[in-house]
């Protein structure tokens, strides 16, 4: 089936949450993906699960960050999907970082830190990171198999 | 939620975790966690058959525990939080899960 991309699709279901950079608002975006997740018909339970890890991961680096910096500013986290992909996008405020450096150093078996961007770019099908001005932008994608 | 308690025959700390060990929860585990290691227990069991859900912070924080306790770590788990923990890998963890 040929669908029309995400932002253009006016049968998409979409969800906008913003929220502070507090701990607690991560569970709020692992539950708006699973729901949206779980519209999707497409989309294997299995795969939901596996989206939820990754969006945690995200939201946890997002807030993180924010935090780490002393930055109030408002999160966004907007996920969209269809009948061909799903969208989980993580919008901050805490400047930029550099994901290849994260993603190229395999953690330690038994370090504390540093699985999140492993698990985020083995769960989704596409991993996007873009630069703003005030900070980071990071897309999970998931794509119903053809 | 964090619920301490004991094991009657043994009287061994168990920590019980219900709900989703991630940032949110990890401020409460890590204290609850202190006040038991202070007593140096040999052995410490985490009780996570109440959580369907750990990420990368809440298996940092059991890999926290298990560096720390000098005593023995025992996990026990949902079926979701072995599907997260096998998600990451992290054998060392699935080592201590009860079968």
């Amino acid at each position: 089936m040929s669908r029309l991309p995400l932002d253009e699709d006016p049968e998409a279901v979409s969800v906008r949450l913003s929220f502070p950079p507090e701990p607690e608002v991560v569970v709020l975006a692992r539950a708006a993906a699973t729901a949206v997740g779980t519209t999707c018909t497409w989309l294997p339970a299995s795969r939901v699960d596996d989206l939820r890890l990754a969006v945690s991961e995200a939201v946890t680096n997002a807030v993180l960050a924010q935090r780490r910096g002393d930055i109030d500013a408002t999160l966004h986290v907007d996920v969209v999907a269809n009948g061909a992909a799903l969208s989980v996008v993580v919008t901050d405020s805490a400047g930029g970082f550099d994901p290849t450096l994260h993603l190229e150093a395999a953690p330690a078996p038994t370090g504390e830190g540093g699985r999140g961007l492993g698990i985020m770019s083995r769960f989704v099908d596409e991993l996007h990171f873009s630069q703003t001005d005030q900070g980071t932008v990071v897309e999970l994608r998931v794509i119903a198999s053809s | 939620m964090l619920h301490v308690g004991s094991d009657t025959s043994t009287g061994d700390p168990i920590l019980v975790v219900i709900g989703d060990l991630d940032l949110a929860g990890a401020p409460a585990f890590r204290a609850q966690v202190a006040e038991i290691l202070r007593d140096r227990p040999e052995r410490l069991r985490i009780d996570l058959s109440g959580s369907s859900f750990i990420d990368s912070v809440g298996v940092g924080l059991l890999l926290g525990v298990v560096r720390r306790c000098a005593g023995e770590v025992q996990l026990r788990v949902s079926p979701e939080v072995a599907r997260c923990l096998r998600a990451y890998g992290v054998d060392s963890l699935m080592d201590r899960v009860d079968a």
